[in-house]
């Protein structure tokens, strides 16, 4: 009888110790993130989806050298190049990417395509809402990933026709 | 089980009882992943326990021949997805023992600290899914309370919570970022009593000692013959573990006890693996107290990207660039078996090359393989309740098991 | 027989003396010790070495030297935990009919490492308790392993789209 007296006692303690934790961490600060409703916190390295990086003259960086292309280890970008001329000039170098597809599908993130780049035009920004019902939709286009030419901004010399334009 | 408890006519009447075979899993929440068990039950007690795997076979090891050298470590994050950066270690020490290279001590203790960070996260996650399993629920949210930190340093230093791709052949990807000691210290400050907090609520808990001593034996020999490793094996007394059984990655330097228990059941486990949280800790301070200065990639022209500020201002850097991306680097024919310790058990990584430049064949000794082949062993002849407390208590991981 | 360069080597010379037409050679490159071993007799190997207090077998796996004849390398690693030894065996077998003894019979370890050879590659372990696939489902037809196989499989090719 003794026995089942002191389990009794010892698991009523037990339950007051976890009921304890309980009520001292409902007085704790919140540690949880409010994502939906509010912006999702990074650190400034993380990776997520690419964002194609203009030059100061406000021209692609990117020169179609198929780097980023021959590190990808999941082969998702796809690229087709083309001669810049002098009346439509796209990019600081020779040539420029035509058709830049990042297969979103496909792509794992690892950073290897920008450590490749060495124009510095492929970065990871910091989107992360990729996900979608249909997989088509997952394939992005140059126009979807290139940095934005804010309203008003000038660039530095003459832009060439079509740059800009998205 | 109290036998008091339990109703007499269940106990006369199980001479009678049918033979029952149990589908546990392939989505059963216990088997901490994709693991169907089938088990022959008489009443409660598992005559016979034949585990299935392969469901997560993705052919990492098939992949791997594929794609070159450098390439391959994004596949290694991908073998066991609760110690990223220890598969990354061991595949980088196995072909830089290839290449014969020198690593920059910088690099060696960066990877010594944050292949322990690795260790707590794991053994975090363990701890909170293996008391969820028992019944204790308040454990699972403090682990992942603290895990959720350890998180937030990966993604500070590589960019990736867990597909980190940090550690490369050569050294690492980047440099540490700015302010890393402050965020690593603050938070390694604050884990000692985080972890007095769990055992607060498990070491004295009724329902969880009785679910978990005494439960889930195996004699010693049996379990070195069956191939299991790891805390399993040091909860059985033996002092097995490759950190300091054949150093790697200057680990001789460190100074740290190889927790071990002669109990060889289920508390023990869990005493040696938060044993080895407290480990972690001290090697993670000596690491940041003794951090050496200089670079954190080796010097190898050949085989790492060189510097940016180089390769945009030096042709011949730009043309290493080129080379090194495009066709990727050639490493001389020859085997290496290279072995570390992860945080479930002993990680050998089997590197062959035939002196191109992607690998002949990369063969992972994955030490969740090794424990899960222990399974029918273990939980035989037992009671089923007691067979979800032996499988936590193993600690696999369905992605490094099947690969 | 014993190369030159394993005569100092107790565990090489340990396995000669057991048995003299049992090695075929072996290197010690990278500090790791490397035996050929003649396939039929492995199991005599195993047993000599489990005799010298390699208590464990580590790891089985197979590697697929295609087209080089004798194609297959069975590799086997075991460790000795209280000398503090690893060493691999190794036995090349031929691709025409790949067989080997299965070392269940020595270390119950190999059983499983065994059964994902015989899946991924197509060994066959001689006297082995349930040689069924484990990786792959049992309805599959191949050996995804084995360099002539597609990495993208058969049924659908990324690359040829």
């Amino acid at each position: 009888m003794a026995s089942k007296l002191s389990e009794v006692l010892g698991n009523t303690a037990a339950i007051v110790k976890g009921l304890s934790v309980t009520f001292k961490e409902m007085m704790a600060p919140t540690i949880t993130e409010d994502y939906p409703a509010a912006p999702a916190i990074f650190e400034e390295r993380f990776r997520g989806t690419h964002v194609l990086q203009r030059d100061e003259s406000g021209l692609e960086k990117c020169v179609a050298c198929f780097l980023c292309a021959a590190a990808c280890p999941a082969s998702c970008i796809y690229i087709e190049a083309a001669e810049n001329t002098e009346s439509k000039r796209m990019s600081g170098g020779e040539r420029y990417a035509e058709v830049y597809n990042i297969d979103y599908s496909r792509c794992i993130f690892c950073g290897f395509c920008v450590e490749a780049c060495p124009t510095d035009a492929i970065t990871h920004g910091h989107g992360f809402e990729t996900a979608s019902y249909n997989t088509a939709t997952l394939v992005m286009r140059k126009e979807q990933m290139l940095t934005q030419i804010l309203p008003g901004a000038m660039p530095a010399r003459p832009l060439g026709e079509g740059a800009g334009a998205h | 089980m109290n036998e008091t408890l339990t109703p007499a006519a269940t106990t006369e009447k199980s001479q009678h009882t049918r033979r029952m075979t149990l589908n546990m899993g392939p989505q059963h929440p216990s088997t901490h992943g994709v693991l169907r068990v089938l088990l022959e039950l008489e009443g409660e007690t598992v005559l016979k326990c034949t585990p299935d795997i392969g469901f997560l076979h993705t052919g990492i090891e098939k992949q791997c021949e594929a794609l070159n050298w450098q390439q391959v470590i994004t596949l290694t994050d991908r073998v066991d997805y609760l110690a990223n950066l220890s598969n990354n270690l061991c595949y980088s020490l196995a072909v830089e023992k290839l290449l014969e290279m020198e690593i920059p001590p910088k690099a060696q203790w960066m990877r010594v600290l944050l292949c322990e960070l690795t260790r707590i996260n794991s053994h975090l996650v363990w701890l909170g899914t293996h008391a969820l399993d028992i019944g204790a629920m308040t454990v699972f949210f403090l682990c992942f309370r603290e895990r959720e930190d350890i998180l937030r340093l990966f993604e500070m230093f590589s960019g990736q919570r867990l597909m980190t791709s940090y550690i490369r052949v050569g050294g690492l990807a980047l440099d540490p970022p700015r302010g890393w000691e402050k965020r690593v210290k603050t938070f390694m400050d604050t884990l000692p009593s985080r972890v007095d907090e769990y055992e607060s609520l498990l070491n004295s808990n009724p329902i969880w000692l009785k679910r978990t001593k005494g439960v889930g034996r195996l004699p010693v020999e049996e379990m070195l013959e069956i191939g299991m490793t790891g805390p399993c094996i040091r909860a059985a007394g033996i002092p097995m573990d490759a950190r300091k059984m054949m150093p790697y990655s200057s680990y001789d330097k460190f100074n740290f006890e190889v927790p071990t228990s002669t109990d060889n059941d289920v508390y023990a486990r869990y005493a040696v693996r938060v044993a080895e949280i407290r480990e972690s800790i001290k090697i993670v301070n000596q690491a940041m107290a003794g951090m050496p200065e200089g670079p954190v990639q080796a010097s190898a022209p050949h085989v790492v990207l060189p510097e940016r500020e180089k390769m945009k201002t030096q042709m011949e850097s730009l043309i290493y660039h080129f080379k090194i991306v495009t066709e990727g680097f050639s490493v001389p024919a020859g085997e290496v078996f290279q072995v570390i310790e992860s945080p479930r058990g002993e990680l050998g990584y089997y590197v062959v090359s035939d002196g191109t430049a992607k690998p002949l064949r990369v063969h992972m000794r994955t030490p969740s393989f090794g424990n899960l082949q222990a399974l029918p062993n273990l939980i035989e002849d037992r009671m089923l309740a007691d067979a979800i407390a032996i499988m936590g208590s193993l600690d696999f991981v369905l992605g490094d098991c099947d690969r | 027989m014993l190369p030159e360069n394993l005569k100092e080597n107790a565990v090489a010379a340990s396995l000669e003396q057991a048995d003299s037409d049992l090695l075929l050679g072996g290197n010690t490159d990278h500090n790791e010790l490397t035996l050929d071993v003649v396939p039929e007799k492995i199991l005599g190997a195993l047993q000599t070495l489990k005799g010298q207090r390699f208590e464990r077998l580590s790891t089985v796996t197979v590697v697929d030297r295609y087209p080089m004849e004798p194609r297959f390398e069975v590799v086997y690693h075991l460790q000795s935990v209280s000398r503090n030894l690893y060493v691999r065996l190794k036995c090349r077998i031929s691709g025409e009919k790949p067989e080997i003894d299965s070392a269940t019979a020595v270390y119950a370890a190999a059983n499983w490492y065994e059964r994902e050879a015989w899946d991924l590659f197509g060994v066959v372990f001689k006297n082995h308790p349930n040689l069924t696939r484990i990786m792959m489902p049992d309805f599959w037809e191949g050996h995804p392993l084995r360099r002539d196989y597609p990495v993208h499989g058969y049924k659908y090719s990324y690359q040829s789209e």
